[in-house]
């Protein structure tokens, strides 16, 4: 029976012979395929390569960072020697409620200018035995009394001298990445410390007047803060202007950061 | 018997001149105090000096001392 030519689908046996080679050579050329075969080649397809990530706005990191590097710059001309009254990062210099890794920027003392007096004074001091020599003051008292007084006068000078410097020497103002820190010496007896956070400063007001502070650039600090101390002062310190610079570049910091754990 | 008064202001004067050193003694043993409290508070490169000092003038306030015991 002949079936219909105009079939879809079309069965093996429905074909001539040489439709059946052909579809045999085909099926052959399948089965082939099938076969591990020699890699055709292939036309390499140009890759869309993807679009590279656009280069991000200045994170926050990044302006935290130019704010440090902008402190970097306002320092990078400034003194760093042990006996310096405007110590800028210092590498030797530590305290004693140090953070591990905590950066110092800078450490302040009073400006040497406020120690001519002492120094005058000492040097007055050391003159006045040999002023002595020629002044009778002390002829009354037998000459082994005249030499220990003018050993003990020695001692008072030496003494005065030495707490005057140290005095000077241990009453440091800190700065660091993190908060702001007065160490205060009054006397031998008495000292103070004070703490606070740079995120708790309020306000920072200097104050530079009269003759020798205009001619020798030193002035006083005033620190206003929300912590329990209100107001940190920092007095007769060099370059109030740079200090107050610098503040403004260590608080605009703290608010980046702020502003960014605000946004996480 | 009349008290030699010449003796007796000379030994008043030592009491009193080995009592004022005997009280500086103790002000520079403060002294050496102090600045060991100020070296621990504050780590810089002169602290040792500093300490070095402060024995200096604590030493030298004996020294005086026993100037005033052997002199006067």
């Amino acid at each position: 029976m002949n079936r219909a030519k105009d079939l879809d689908t079309i069965a093996p046996d429905d074909l001539s012979v040489e439709a059946s080679s052909a579809v045999e050579a085909s099926a052959k050329s399948a089965a082939k395929s099938d076969q591990i075969s020699p890699p055709k080649p292939v036309k390499k397809i140009a890759k869309k390569k993807k679009p590279s990530p656009q280069t991000s706005p200045p994170t926050s990191l990044s302006k935290q960072a130019s704010y440090r590097q902008t402190v970097y710059r306002l320092l990078q001309n400034q003194t760093k020697t042990s006996f310096s009254s405007f110590l800028a990062r210092p590498k030797v210099f530590s305290f004693d409620s140090r953070h591990n890794e905590e950066e110092i920027i800078l450490v302040l003392r009073r400006h040497w200018f406020t120690n001519l007096s002492w120094i005058i004074i000492t040097i007055v001091m050391l003159l006045v035995p040999i002023f002595l020599k020629n002044v009778p003051l002390l002829d009354f008292l037998p000459q082994n009394y005249n030499f220990v007084f003018v050993a003990f006068w020695y001692l008072i000078t030496f003494a005065i001298t030495f707490e005057k410097f140290i005095s000077w020497y241990f009453n440091v103002f800190i700065l660091t990445e993190e908060r702001v820190i007065d160490i205060d010496f009054d006397n031998l007896l008495y000292k103070n410390i004070s703490e606070a956070k740079i995120s708790m400063i309020q306000d920072v007001t200097i104050t530079q007047g009269g003759v020798s502070q205009t001619l020798f650039n030193y002035g006083s600090v005033y620190i206003q803060t929300a912590s329990e101390v209100p107001q940190i002062e920092v007095l007769k310190v060099p370059n109030p202007n740079l200090i107050l610079k610098i503040f403004q570049q260590m608080r605009g910091e703290e608010e980046q950061e702020a502003l960014e754990g605000r946004i996480k | 018997m009349i008290p030699n008064f010449d003796s007796i202001i000379s030994i008043s004067l030592k009491i009193f001149t080995l009592i004022g050193l005997g009280v500086y003694f103790i002000f520079a043993l403060i002294v050496v105090k102090q600045v060991s409290v100020m070296s621990q508070n504050i780590h810089d490169l002169y602290n040792s000096h500093l300490r070095i000092f402060s024995y200096f003038h604590l030493l030298f306030s004996v020294l005086v001392i026993l100037l005033a015991i052997f002199l006067l």
